[in-house]
Protein backbone atom coordinates (compact mmCIF):
# COMPACT_ATOMS: atom_id res chain seq x y z
CA UNK A 1 0.00 0.00 0.00
CA UNK A 2 1.48 3.39 -1.01
CA UNK A 3 1.50 6.52 1.26
CA UNK A 4 -1.33 7.96 -0.49
CA UNK A 5 -3.34 4.85 -0.71
CA UNK A 6 -3.28 5.17 2.69
CA UNK A 7 -4.53 8.82 2.31
CA UNK A 8 -7.93 7.12 0.70
CA UNK A 9 -7.10 8.58 -2.77
CA UNK A 10 -5.44 8.59 -5.99
CA UNK A 11 -2.37 10.42 -6.01
CA UNK A 12 -2.56 12.90 -9.57
CA UNK A 13 0.67 12.40 -11.74
CA UNK A 14 3.64 14.18 -10.73
CA UNK A 15 4.23 17.03 -13.09
CA UNK A 16 0.30 18.11 -12.86
CA UNK A 17 -0.66 21.21 -10.84
CA UNK A 18 -2.61 19.61 -8.32
CA UNK A 19 0.29 17.20 -7.29
CA UNK A 20 1.96 19.85 -6.81
CA UNK A 21 -0.71 21.48 -4.45
CA UNK A 22 -1.94 18.69 -2.97
CA UNK A 23 -0.89 19.07 0.66
CA UNK A 24 0.24 22.11 0.74
CA UNK A 25 -0.56 24.51 3.34
CA UNK A 26 -3.23 27.79 2.30
CA UNK A 27 -0.32 29.99 3.29
CA UNK A 28 2.09 28.75 1.17
CA UNK A 29 -0.11 28.20 -1.71
CA UNK A 30 -1.27 32.01 -1.58
CA UNK A 31 2.42 33.15 -1.40
CA UNK A 32 3.28 31.62 -4.19
CA UNK A 33 -0.02 32.90 -6.08
CA UNK A 34 1.54 36.21 -4.88
CA UNK A 35 5.05 35.59 -6.14
CA UNK A 36 3.56 34.42 -9.74
CA UNK A 37 1.21 37.85 -10.20
CA UNK A 38 4.26 39.71 -9.04
CA UNK A 39 6.89 37.47 -11.62
CA UNK A 40 3.75 38.26 -14.21
CA UNK A 41 3.90 41.78 -13.43
CA UNK A 42 7.47 41.78 -13.53
CA UNK A 43 7.51 40.17 -17.07
CA UNK A 44 5.10 42.29 -18.85
CA UNK A 45 6.58 45.40 -17.25
CA UNK A 46 9.75 44.10 -19.10
CA UNK A 47 8.69 43.63 -22.04
CA UNK A 48 6.07 46.60 -22.22
CA UNK A 49 9.65 49.02 -21.20
CA UNK A 50 12.04 47.48 -24.25
CA UNK A 51 9.43 47.80 -26.40
CA UNK A 52 8.58 51.03 -25.57
CA UNK A 53 12.37 52.22 -25.69
CA UNK A 54 12.73 50.63 -28.83
CA UNK A 55 9.88 51.97 -30.31
CA UNK A 56 9.61 55.90 -29.21
CA UNK A 57 13.10 56.51 -28.60
CA UNK A 58 12.10 58.43 -25.44
CA UNK A 59 13.79 61.28 -23.65
CA UNK A 60 16.70 60.53 -21.00
CA UNK A 61 14.09 61.05 -18.40
CA UNK A 62 11.35 59.33 -19.81
CA UNK A 63 13.70 56.68 -20.52
CA UNK A 64 14.83 56.46 -17.02
CA UNK A 65 10.88 56.85 -16.10
CA UNK A 66 10.10 53.79 -17.93
CA UNK A 67 13.10 52.18 -16.98
CA UNK A 68 12.18 52.46 -13.41
CA UNK A 69 9.44 50.65 -13.47
CA UNK A 70 10.19 46.97 -14.10
CA UNK A 71 13.13 48.12 -11.79
CA UNK A 72 10.06 48.62 -8.79
CA UNK A 73 8.05 46.03 -9.87
CA UNK A 74 11.10 43.46 -9.69
CA UNK A 75 11.97 44.94 -6.25
CA UNK A 76 8.35 44.22 -5.41
CA UNK A 77 8.90 40.48 -6.78
CA UNK A 78 12.00 40.02 -4.76
CA UNK A 79 10.53 41.29 -1.47
CA UNK A 80 7.14 39.01 -2.06
CA UNK A 81 9.50 35.70 -2.83
CA UNK A 82 11.78 36.26 0.22
CA UNK A 83 8.07 36.81 2.36
CA UNK A 84 7.85 33.29 0.38
CA UNK A 85 10.42 31.28 1.53
CA UNK A 86 10.19 32.83 5.36
CA UNK A 87 7.21 31.52 5.70
CA UNK A 88 7.40 28.58 3.63
CA UNK A 89 6.99 25.11 5.21
CA UNK A 90 10.22 23.84 6.20
CA UNK A 91 11.11 21.26 2.99
CA UNK A 92 9.26 23.92 0.75
CA UNK A 93 12.04 26.14 1.30
CA UNK A 94 14.68 23.49 1.54
CA UNK A 95 13.47 22.45 -2.01
CA UNK A 96 13.39 26.16 -3.38
CA UNK A 97 16.89 26.93 -1.86
CA UNK A 98 18.58 24.01 -3.66
CA UNK A 99 16.98 25.23 -6.46
CA UNK A 100 18.49 28.34 -5.83
CA UNK A 101 21.94 27.34 -5.53
CA UNK A 102 21.80 24.82 -8.90
CA UNK A 103 20.66 27.36 -10.65
CA UNK A 104 22.94 30.32 -9.27
CA UNK A 105 25.85 27.68 -10.10
CA UNK A 106 24.63 27.10 -13.57
CA UNK A 107 24.28 30.77 -14.21
CA UNK A 108 27.72 31.10 -13.17
CA UNK A 109 29.07 28.62 -15.16
CA UNK A 110 27.61 29.73 -18.15
CA UNK A 111 28.88 33.23 -17.74
CA UNK A 112 32.00 32.42 -17.12
CA UNK A 113 31.95 29.63 -20.13
CA UNK A 114 31.29 32.97 -22.34
CA UNK A 115 33.58 35.30 -20.53
CA UNK A 116 36.57 33.46 -21.63
CA UNK A 117 35.10 33.06 -25.30
CA UNK A 118 34.88 36.84 -25.67
CA UNK A 119 38.27 37.04 -27.18
CA UNK A 120 36.99 34.43 -29.43
CA UNK A 121 34.29 36.51 -30.53
CA UNK A 122 31.37 35.63 -27.91
CA UNK A 123 28.61 38.37 -27.40
CA UNK A 124 28.82 39.65 -23.92
CA UNK A 125 24.83 39.86 -24.20
CA UNK A 126 24.65 36.55 -25.72
CA UNK A 127 26.33 36.08 -22.62
CA UNK A 128 24.37 37.47 -20.26
CA UNK A 129 21.01 36.12 -21.65
CA UNK A 130 22.36 32.22 -21.92
CA UNK A 131 23.31 32.83 -17.98
CA UNK A 132 20.26 34.08 -17.10
CA UNK A 133 18.12 31.35 -18.83
CA UNK A 134 20.49 28.57 -17.67
CA UNK A 135 19.50 30.03 -14.07
CA UNK A 136 15.80 29.74 -15.04
CA UNK A 137 16.12 26.47 -16.32
CA UNK A 138 17.97 24.68 -13.88
CA UNK A 139 15.85 26.23 -11.24
CA UNK A 140 12.87 24.94 -12.75
CA UNK A 141 14.31 21.35 -12.94
CA UNK A 142 15.52 21.29 -9.59
CA UNK A 143 12.29 21.92 -8.18
CA UNK A 144 10.34 19.42 -10.51
CA UNK A 145 13.24 16.99 -9.78
CA UNK A 146 12.36 17.64 -6.14
CA UNK A 147 8.46 17.45 -6.75
CA UNK A 148 8.99 14.74 -8.30
CA UNK A 149 11.03 12.98 -5.78
CA UNK A 150 9.21 13.70 -2.53
CA UNK A 151 5.04 14.02 -4.18
CA UNK A 152 4.72 10.54 -2.89
CA UNK B 1 17.80 10.29 10.54
CA UNK B 2 15.77 7.39 11.04
CA UNK B 3 12.19 7.59 12.91
CA UNK B 4 9.09 6.29 14.38
CA UNK B 5 6.82 8.94 12.95
CA UNK B 6 4.72 6.41 10.95
CA UNK B 7 4.72 4.06 13.35
CA UNK B 8 3.36 6.40 15.44
CA UNK B 9 0.77 7.54 13.51
CA UNK B 10 -0.82 4.34 12.86
CA UNK B 11 -1.12 3.96 16.48
CA UNK B 12 -2.79 6.81 16.94
CA UNK B 13 -4.66 6.25 13.36
CA UNK B 14 -3.59 9.44 11.93
CA UNK B 15 -3.81 10.02 8.33
CA UNK B 16 -0.19 12.12 6.99
CA UNK B 17 -2.43 15.00 6.01
CA UNK B 18 -4.01 15.20 9.54
CA UNK B 19 -0.87 14.96 11.23
CA UNK B 20 0.50 17.75 8.95
CA UNK B 21 -2.23 19.76 9.95
CA UNK B 22 -1.32 19.47 13.88
CA UNK B 23 2.41 20.25 12.85
CA UNK B 24 1.29 23.36 10.68
CA UNK B 25 3.04 21.34 7.78
CA UNK B 26 2.76 20.25 4.31
CA UNK B 27 1.86 16.68 4.40
CA UNK B 28 4.60 15.85 1.95
CA UNK B 29 7.02 16.98 4.61
CA UNK B 30 5.36 14.69 6.78
CA UNK B 31 5.34 11.81 4.24
CA UNK B 32 9.50 13.07 3.55
CA UNK B 33 10.21 12.47 7.21
CA UNK B 34 8.78 9.11 7.16
CA UNK B 35 10.67 7.47 4.55
CA UNK B 36 13.78 9.23 5.89
CA UNK B 37 13.90 11.69 2.93
CA UNK B 38 14.32 14.96 4.96
CA UNK B 39 15.33 15.66 8.36
CA UNK B 40 13.24 17.95 10.31
CA UNK B 41 14.27 20.46 12.12
CA UNK B 42 14.79 21.26 15.63
CA UNK B 43 11.66 23.32 15.92
CA UNK B 44 9.32 20.28 14.38
CA UNK B 45 11.23 17.29 16.18
CA UNK B 46 10.16 19.26 19.05
CA UNK B 47 6.40 19.82 17.83
CA UNK B 48 5.98 16.11 16.64
CA UNK B 49 7.74 14.96 20.35
CA UNK B 50 4.59 17.51 21.71
CA UNK B 51 1.99 15.76 19.73
CA UNK B 52 2.80 12.33 20.16
CA UNK B 53 4.10 12.81 23.95
CA UNK B 54 7.24 11.02 23.36
CA UNK B 55 10.46 12.63 24.04
CA UNK B 56 12.59 13.42 20.80
CA UNK B 57 14.78 10.69 21.73
CA UNK B 58 11.77 7.83 21.84
CA UNK B 59 11.01 9.03 18.32
CA UNK B 60 14.05 9.81 15.92
CA UNK B 61 17.12 7.15 16.29
CA UNK B 62 20.51 8.77 18.18
CA UNK B 63 23.79 7.82 17.69
CA UNK B 64 23.32 4.22 18.07
CA UNK B 65 21.48 3.86 14.82
CA UNK B 66 23.15 5.82 12.77
CA UNK B 67 26.93 3.62 12.33
CA UNK B 68 28.47 5.49 14.25
CA UNK B 69 29.03 2.80 16.84
CA UNK B 70 30.71 0.73 14.50
CA UNK B 71 34.36 3.27 15.56
CA UNK B 72 33.22 2.03 18.89
CA UNK B 73 31.71 4.95 20.00
CA UNK B 74 29.01 3.21 21.40
CA UNK B 75 28.77 -0.33 21.25
CA UNK B 76 29.50 -1.39 25.21
CA UNK B 77 26.28 -3.22 25.43
CA UNK B 78 26.16 -4.67 21.89
CA UNK B 79 22.60 -3.41 21.41
CA UNK B 80 22.55 -4.11 17.75
CA UNK B 81 24.10 -7.37 17.64
CA UNK B 82 26.86 -6.76 14.91
CA UNK B 83 24.39 -5.96 12.46
CA UNK B 84 24.73 -3.13 9.88
CA UNK B 85 22.30 -0.16 10.94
Amino acid sequence: MTDCDAEGGQAPHWFSPAAWQAGMRPQDLRNARVVNMWCCAWALAFVGATFLISRLQPTPIMGAVIIAVPLVIGVCTIRSYLRFLHQADELLRKVHLQGLGVGSGAAMAVGSTFLMAAPMGASALWGLTFALAALALSFSFSVLRAARRLNA
Amino acid sequence: MRNRLRVLRAERALSQAALAQMLDVSRQTVNAIEVDKHDPSLTLAFKISQVFGQPIEAIFAGLEDTGLDDAGLDDEDGANGGQEP
